[in-house]
């Protein structure tokens, strides 16, 4: 059997290793367009400013895909996929393959108005894009508020170098983090050099032999020698779409990753997957999200039967020492919320139906995972102690005659 | 393999296990040192926690899951499985992911890092299940802990095959 891969992130890893834990024989190809062996995408800000060397945070080197027996093409662009005769074509020759995980994941939302000096953050190669421009700039300008664009911020601020971050939005993180807590980043980021333009966008680019600053639209003008923009994803799905496969926002899988062709499976950034209260249509651009589609697929192509329950999309981040965790849904009809608040920190829950279906903790976040599994699993609030939310410690205020195997 | 396991029902909530735990995991594994080197409270330098309260006592101990959900979420590739998950100090990066994604809470965000149960690596039971004076904490197999669990022995407190044993110091 031959396995192809497409992409090399962590679904498509994960899809590989898969593979190769139920099919112990067969030939697994791992193709990719960029120059790099696995590596961790979250951390690409590291290399940004020059904290990390490319080296430092490759994950699975190529000594790693001859351990496993995958055949690794790196630098290849697949251009087209034929479904009929089984085969992939590059530009030089082409690949037949029986199974093919399509785990090519996103790529950045583009600016209208692009010139040189606006970088986009997404893989190793932008990163040193940005590193080079970094060398003869003074200042910053982020565009985007969200979590791409924050870690850029964050990374550049613990560099030394002063940063204008532009929001869209009247908050910064507005679909991960409710107002209370982004206000709590937005102080810590403001003391640490870093100024905000809430509720602003570009109006215009002020370039001059490179980029000298940016007119927002109300008028403000930012000074500041390069743009990163980060500004959300779009998932990378043209070449399934000219192979006929059926394609919305991302491409659609059933809930065992299987695309609408037969042997043709679909992970990662680029799924779009309906399993799952709430998640209809919906495409997680998450690195956990990616491992549990990743490890599905795999098992689904090699033979076995496995069931892809749907994610919960959740977040963790930690910025000068201030740890916070979001899960599940925050907005939304028919909820309830409850507020915690103490010294140590600051935790806000969402219930629908006696059900707990999202969670925000800020500061003190031990436990987190046992929630993130409370909402998955879908467990009744009536399980838990009346003071299993304010706790630090959530399994602890099970109901004393429940056992703890309720939950997992 | 062995791993540790808690029987609640001889537990007396005295909380031994955290402090042989704080001494073992010091510099000279010493409790006096772990006492003034580290306030016990909020940074309890264990790795192993027993809640104090009216609730059950828990003990949050790592399941050394087939699939970890810690490794998979892990974005700088500092948890690994080798027999036993383990945390790599050196690459973690204090992202919290495996915080987030362990079903079981076993994973502490302390010190900016990921800390969790390494079932003292190098001894022979790790200092917890040593510190125990009920045999609340065993160091068996998990086969051999289902047997035991079927024919009800467990209620006996001397019967488990875990002789008591002095801390060290």
């Amino acid at each position: 059997m031959d396995y192809i891969i497409l992409g090399n992130g962590i679904a498509g890893i994960q899809g590989a290793l898969n593979i190769r834990r139920y099919d112990r024989e067969g030939d697994i190809t791992i193709i990719t367009d960029e120059e790099y062996g696995f590596y961790s995408r979250p951390m690409i800000t590291d290399i940004m400013t020059g904290k990390r060397r490319p080296e430092e945070i490759i994950l699975m080197g190529e000594e790693g895909y001859r351990a496993f027996g995958f055949k690794f093409m790196k630098g290849l662009s697949i251009k087209r996929i034929d479904l009929e005769k089984r085969c992939l074509y590059s530009s030089q020759d082409r690949i037949k393959f029986h199974r093919l995980l399509i785990a090519t994941g996103a790529r950045p939302k583009r600016i209208k108005k692009h010139r040189d000096g606006v970088y986009y953050l997404r893989s190793i190669k932008d990163a040193l894009d940005i590193k080079r421009q970094l060398k003869n700039t003074k200042k910053a300008i982020v565009y985007g508020g969200g979590p791409v664009g924050i870690k850029a911020a964050y990374a550049l601020l613990s560099w030394g170098m002063p940063v204008s971050i532009m929001v869209t939005s009247p908050q910064i993180m507005s679909r991960v983090f409710d107002k209370k807590t982004a206000s709590v980043f937005q102080r810590l980021f403001e003391e640490n050099g870093a100024k905000f333009y809430l509720g602003s966008s570009i109006e215009d680019l002020v370039w001059q032999k490179g980029l000298k600053g940016v007119v927002t639209d109300r008028g403000d003008y930012i000074d500041g020698g390069i743009l990163i923009v980060g500004k959300g994803v779009v998932s990378h799905t043209e070449i399934a779409e000219d192979a006929g496969i059926s394609v919305n926002e991302g491409i659609i899988v059933n809930d065992m990753m299987e695309t609408s062709e037969d042997g043709i499976y679909a992970a990662g950034d680029v799924a779009e997957t309906n399993t799952g209260p709430g998640n209809k249509g919906r495409v997680f651009a998450l690195w956990h999200t990616g491992a549990e589609q990743g490890k599905v697929a795999g098992a689904n192509m090699a033979g076995e039967k496995k069931i892809y329950n749907g994610s919960v999309s959740s977040n963790s981040v930690e910025y000068f020492g201030m740890k916070a965790i979001s899960m599940g849904t925050m907005e939304g009809e028919g909820l309830k919320e409850e507020i915690y608040e103490d010294k140590d920190g600051y935790r806000r829950f969402m219930f629908r139906d006696e059900l707990l279906v999202g969670a925000i903790l800020v500061g003190n976040i031990q436990g987190a995972g046992i929630l993130l599994n409370a909402i998955k699993k879908g467990t009744p609030r009536s399980i838990w102690k009346r003071d299993f939310l304010s706790s630090h410690w959530p399994c602890l205020s099970i109901h004393p005659n429940i056992t703890m195997e309720v939950l997992f | 393999m062995k791993e540790i396991h808690f029987i609640k029902d001889r537990c007396i909530r005295c909380g031994a296990c955290s402090v042989a735990c704080a001494a073992e995991h010091n510099k000279n594994h010493h409790l006096y040192d772990s006492l003034i080197n580290i306030p016990f409270a909020p940074k309890q330098k264990t790795v192993f926690q027993v809640e104090q309260g009216e609730a059950l006592p828990h003990p949050l101990r790592c399941r050394n899951c087939e699939e970890p959900a810690c490794m998979e979420a892990c974005i700088s590739g500092a948890m690994n499985k080798e027999h036993r998950v383990f945390s790599n100090w050196k690459r973690c990066i204090g992202c919290f992911m495996c915080v987030m994604n362990c079903p079981y809470g076993a994973i502490l965000p302390f010190f900016g890092k990921a800390v969790k149960c390494d079932q003292c690596l190098f001894t022979e039971k790790p200092a917890c299940v040593r510190a125990c004076p009920v045999n609340a904490l065993v160091f068996v197999d998990s086969h051999d802990l289902s047997l035991v669990r079927k024919q009800k022995r467990w209620r006996n407190r001397k019967d488990m095959d875990a002789p008591l044993l002095r801390a060290r110091y």
